[in-house]
């Protein structure tokens, strides 16, 4: 087995070979044995009523006493702690500076701490696991995560988006426009007077991604993982995109946040219909009619290049895609159109 | 007593019964065991490819899953994800405490490959060079990597079930199985470069 004979599509089936089925003995012995497992479970006795309540009355008691004191506690401690468990490949950066790298079971997050998951790696609150590259913080007693999911389709030949009028239209926000040493400028929300450039950086929202475990509901049990996965499916990448019409191209700008170093940007022009927005990797965008790689940078940052192959007329639209060092799409931009 | 393997057309309602019957009854509890105790042996036997330990974490499902049977509430999927998950997780302890003894997961499956004779000699199970490469592959994986794997290509669970098993959506599911894809096959060029070295 070498690469070049690895099939994507099935890349076990050497392991599938001949399995031998289980031999009949060792099938019936344990059938058997379950059995009698079975069989000496312990089995609740039911007890008369009257029985149940005089020996679960103290009990409810203490419980009823114990939960007054919690409800007491949380309404004069609103921003109680979040507790942290099964961390791999995390870092919790605390308001006072310190930073914890994978941090032991138990550890409390307090108002203002900031949970870095970076790939392959997770984290549990309470019965929320989180297993997706994403910055976390604890805000106003909730677990949420800083995310980018407007999406905002700009076309020059179209009348002007209301969401962007209202930004300031003074300074270029492409300062080095003329040089060449690549320079973008953070694409903050931004419309030109110059028609032929499209400016869009969406607004950064906050989404929920986690409540106080003791808000969650019951997860149904499960004899060997109690805590559930609970996949959280938002962006967790900034990226801010514009598109200016230059000579004989269109010239594209982006500034990446939050992604990781071995991870790279890739640019994407689609035309005609398909859009591969549900496209996990860019192997499989790129296999998609009218879609075309236009270029990218081996470090996902900031940076620009220029299509200038552009052929033909009508609307085509950009994308810029972070990609990770296995071809998989971690995250992409809202898709921005021209008109030629 | 009900016949083993795989059912040839699943069907969930008379499933969803056993299940609740299982929790009570003895029989029915074997019937669900028969039903997949083939699949779990295979699962496990193509992910370890040791009989023994195949055998032995067998038994370590299907007990942990009669512990659990009271426990357990009817999922789209039906038994067969959450029984792969409790067997997946066996490999994964398994694999987990080999590691702890031996100190490095890639020493570890380095040595695993260059002792595949004297492991062929016991179980006879490992005669295909190229499984061989490809289990040392996926033991050098990261945990998940390999759950995600295992799961999808060894237990044939379809992407749904695969997800339900993992406790991902299906699109989550489906980017990490993309990774896991690609980290095996940077895994075996890896093993391939040193295998001619």
């Amino acid at each position: 087995m070498t690469g070049a004979d690895f099939d994507p599509n099935d890349p076990l089936a050497s392991l599938r070979g001949s399995t031998p089925a289980a031999g009949d003995r060792f099938v019936d012995q344990l059938d058997a044995r379950l059995r009698v497992q079975h069989a000496s479970r312990r089995r609740p006795v039911r007890q008369p009523l009257w029985r149940r309540v005089a020996v679960l009355a103290p009990t409810m008691v203490v419980l009823l006493v114990v939960a007054s004191v919690l409800v007491v506690a949380r309404d004069q401690n609103p921003s109680a702690a979040f507790v942290l468990t099964n961390a791999e490949n995390v870092t919790v950066h605390f308001p006072d500076g310190t930073s914890i790298n994978d941090p032991a079971d138990g550890l409390e997050l307090i108002e203002g701490a900031r949970i870095e998951i970076r790939d392959g790696g997770m984290a549990t609150f309470g019965d929320v696991t989180v297993d997706v590259v994403a910055v976390l913080v604890v805000r106003n007693g909730e677990l949420v995560t800083d995310v980018i999911p407007t999406t905002t389709i700009a076309d020059t030949s179209s009348t002007s988006d209301p969401a962007t009028d209202d930004a300031d239209t003074d300074d270029d926000p492409v300062s080095d426009e003329d040089s060449d040493d690549g320079g973008a400028a953070d694409p903050e929300i931004h419309r030109s007077d110059d028609p032929d450039e499209v400016d869009v950086r969406p607004p950064t929202t906050t989404t929920t991604v986690g409540s106080r475990p003791d808000d969650e509901p019951d997860h149904d049990s499960d004899p060997d993982d109690p805590s559930p996965a609970s996949p959280v499916d938002v962006p967790v990448v900034e990226i801010g995109m514009r598109l200016r019409s230059v000579d004989g191209g269109v010239r594209i700008n982006w500034l990446v946040r939050g992604a990781d170093d071995s991870w790279s940007v890739a640019v994407v022009r689609s035309e005609g219909h398909g859009s591969g927005e549900e496209s996990f990797t860019v192997s499989e965008l790129l296999a998609i009619d009218g879609v075309t790689l236009i270029g990218g940078a081996r470090q996902a940052n900031e940076g620009h290049l220029v299509d200038d192959a552009l052929e033909g007329d009508g609307l085509v639209r950009y994308r810029v895609l972070v990609v990770d060092s296995g071809g998989g799409i971690v995250a992409s931009s809202p898709a921005q159109s021209l008109r030629r | 007593m009900a016949v083993r393997g795989r059912p040839s057309e699943p069907d969930p309602a008379a499933e969803r019964q056993l299940a609740v019957e299982a929790r009570h009854d003895p029989d029915a509890f074997a019937d669900l065991y028969r039903l997949y105790v083939d699949r779990v042996f295979s699962f496990i036997l193509r992910r370890c490819g040791s009989k023994e330990l195949a055998e032995d974490l067998t038994a370590i499902t299907f007990e942990r899953a009669l512990v659990g049977i009271d426990g357990f509430k009817w999922r789209r999927g039906g038994i067969a994800p959450w029984l792969f998950r409790i067997a997946s997780n066996q490999l994964t302890d398994h694999y987990r405490r080999t590691a702890r003894r031996s100190g490095d997961r890639g020493q570890r499956a380095i040595d695993r490959l260059h002792d595949r004779v004297a492991v062929d000699e016991i179980d006879n199970l490992d005669a295909d060079h190229d499984a061989a490469l490809v289990r040392a592959a996926l033991d050098n994986l990261n945990p998940r990597y390999q759950r995600v794997l295992a799961l999808r290509y060894l237990a044939e669970l379809d992407q749904a079930e695969a997800a339900a098993a993992m406790g991902l959506a299906k699109p989550a599911f489906a980017v990490l199985l993309h990774r896991a894809t690609a980290a095996l096959q940077r895994e075996l060029e890896t093993e391939s470069g040193m295998g001619e070295r």
